[in-house]
């Protein structure tokens, strides 16, 4: 047990010894508590301890160590816990006992000086390199919120006749929502998505960069083809080709080969997604959509909701080969479709009450149309009612406004 | 919605090694690595199949649907994502039944209300 007491001045040391009483601790005993009272310190004689706060473990002691000083001698609540891993025999320095035995001496009580000192130096140390390590880390998170920020629309799509707008609020730095609206060219329609990746964080983030781009590059995949053959941009229904077929077509194979793709090579992580993709003809307002998994859709009119889009088909990412599907439906002049993700109802307040389904439905029954403004309505109602509270999953919306002509 | 998550295991007697995972609490991003632990221990402790009791669980997440296709994999490593004959999962509140059938997992979980009725499936 010297290389604690090694470090002391000879005066102090003995005054140590002098007071010090020898206590033993069985395996998995506790020596204290964080927030305990802190009336002694403790030099390991024999086995060893962990320091932990709850189940963080902070450190690891063994022979020779002294733990417990700071709190100890200054009369402070315990910091954090301390627990004897194997058979441990400590001595025990008192406080009390240990300033009567210094009291009248005075290289005794410079030792003691000293030996605080040192140890205050040593924290100091270690919360400077903890300080720098959670700076680094949260410099790594906010350049990949960055660059999460970059597989979102930079901007919505002018489609005459319609108001696009989306609504998107990360739980965390990094989300597992997305959204997207872009115009293909070469079937004639506005793709509109809206996905949800299971769980939260750095994980669901890396898989929603995923999702989104095998989803936009397949659903695109005629056009960036056409820019290798020709510059035009690639359109398919003037070769006439029915161009209904062709959306079916595309949105079939967009969920296809995301859903098998990520099955057939992440099946192993057991991250999903679900998500509701709509191919939108502007002209007509007729489009065609998969609903994998994800919250029902509304088409919104004037009265409130006029059609809800539920599911019919399993979440994209786990199931190789299944089956979604493609309905078919007409947003009128007037209506706005809305799609959003869980975050919306299962959004919280202080009491831990959710937003709820009824809530948003009621909310949109009162809501007057417009892209922009049905958002913003939802999003601060939802921000009304969780007063403050702090939001456990990504809030995204997607609306678009069919405009009267 | 509680934060936490209790799971108690039954091993059930019969030709098949059936055991029965109790949950209660809320299955969810914070609690899902507790579940799908405490399932791989089971298995490799020699559980074949198993029962997800889920009577007692208040939240279901999409967290937590993850973990229970997680140990579907480990349950069926040469099956992945396919209709699993060795989980079953038991009389899920009807919030925890709308987050199964929503996600689509009803079509490769089997979901039932009776553990004899459960049991007898495998």
């Amino acid at each position: 047990m010297d290389a604690f007491l090694e470090t002391l001045r000879p005066e102090l040391k003995d005054a140590i010894r002098e007071v010090g009483e020898e206590r033993t601790y069985e395996a998995g005993q506790s020596v204290f508590n964080r927030g305990d009272p802190g009336v002694a310190f403790y030099v390991i004689k024999k086995g060893k301890v962990r320091v932990h706060a709850d189940d963080l473990v902070l450190n690891r002691l063994s022979e020779g160590d002294a733990f417990g000083e700071i709190a100890g001698l200054g009369g402070m609540d315990r910091t954090a816990s301390v627990t004897a891993e194997e058979d441990l025999t400590v001595l025990r320095v008192e406080r009390e006992a240990l300033y009567n035995a210094v009291r009248d001496r005075s290289g005794a009580l410079m030792g003691l000086v000293q030996m605080l000192c040192e140890r205050e130096c040593g924290m100091a140390d270690r919360v400077t390199s903890r300080s720098w390590q959670l700076h680094l880390a949260r410099q790594e998170l906010e350049i990949g919120r960055t660059i999460q920020s970059g597989f979102l629309p930079d901007a919505m799509p002018e489609i005459a006749g319609y108001e696009i707008a989306g609504h998107f609020q990360a739980a965390r730095v990094v989300a597992g929502d997305f959204y997207d609206a872009f115009y293909i060219p070469a079937i004639k329609r506005l793709a509109l998505v809206v996905g949800d990746v299971c769980d939260k964080g750095v994980g669901a983030a890396l898989f929603m960069t995923l999702f989104r781009s095998l989803i936009r590059a397949t659903a695109q995949s005629r056009t960036f083809m056409s820019w290798a053959v020709d510059a035009e941009p690639g359109n398919a229904c003037a070769d006439g080709q029915d161009c209904e077929v062709l959306a079916k077509e595309t949105l079939a194979n967009t969920i296809a080969l995301t859903n098998n793709y990520v099955a057939a090579t992440h099946g192993k992580t057991s991250m999903f997604a679900s998500v509701f993709v709509a191919l939108l003809e502007p002209e007509s307002g007729v489009f065609h959509y998969i609903n994998a998994g994800h919250e029902e859709a509304y088409i919104v009119g004037s009265k409130g909701i006029r059609t809800a889009l539920p599911p019919d088909g399993p979440v994209v990412g786990l199931f190789p080969g299944a089956r979604h599907a493609i309905e078919r439906a007409t947003l009128e002049p007037g209506e706005t479709l809305l799609v959003y993700t869980d975050g919306v109802p299962e959004a919280t307040n202080r009491d831990r009450k959710q937003y709820t389904d009824e809530r948003l439905k009621n909310l949109i029954e009162s809501c007057s149309g417009g892209a922009e403004s049905t958002l913003e309505t939802i999003a601060r109602s939802v921000d009304e009612f969780s007063e403050g509270a702090r939001q456990h999953d990504d809030i995204t919306m997607l609306a678009s406004y069919r405009k009267t002509v | 919605m509680s934060e936490e998550l209790q799971i108690a295991l039954s091993k059930e007697e019969g030709d098949k090694a059936v055991t029965v995972m109790r949950l209660n609490g809320s299955l969810d991003a914070n609690t899902q690595g507790a579940l799908e632990s405490k399932a791989k221990e089971a298995i490799e402790s020699g559980a074949d199949y198993l029962i997800l009791d889920m009577s007692g669980v208040d939240y279901l997440g999409s967290a937590g649907m993850r973990a229970i296709h997680a140990i579907t994999n480990v349950l069926s490593p040469d099956d992945p994502g396919m209709h699993s004959d060795k989980l079953k999962v038991l009389n899920p509140s009807p919030a925890a039944m709308k987050v199964f059938k929503t996600l689509g997992f009803d079509s490769f979980i089997d979901v039932h209300a009776n553990v004899d009725e459960a049991i007898a499936s495998f």
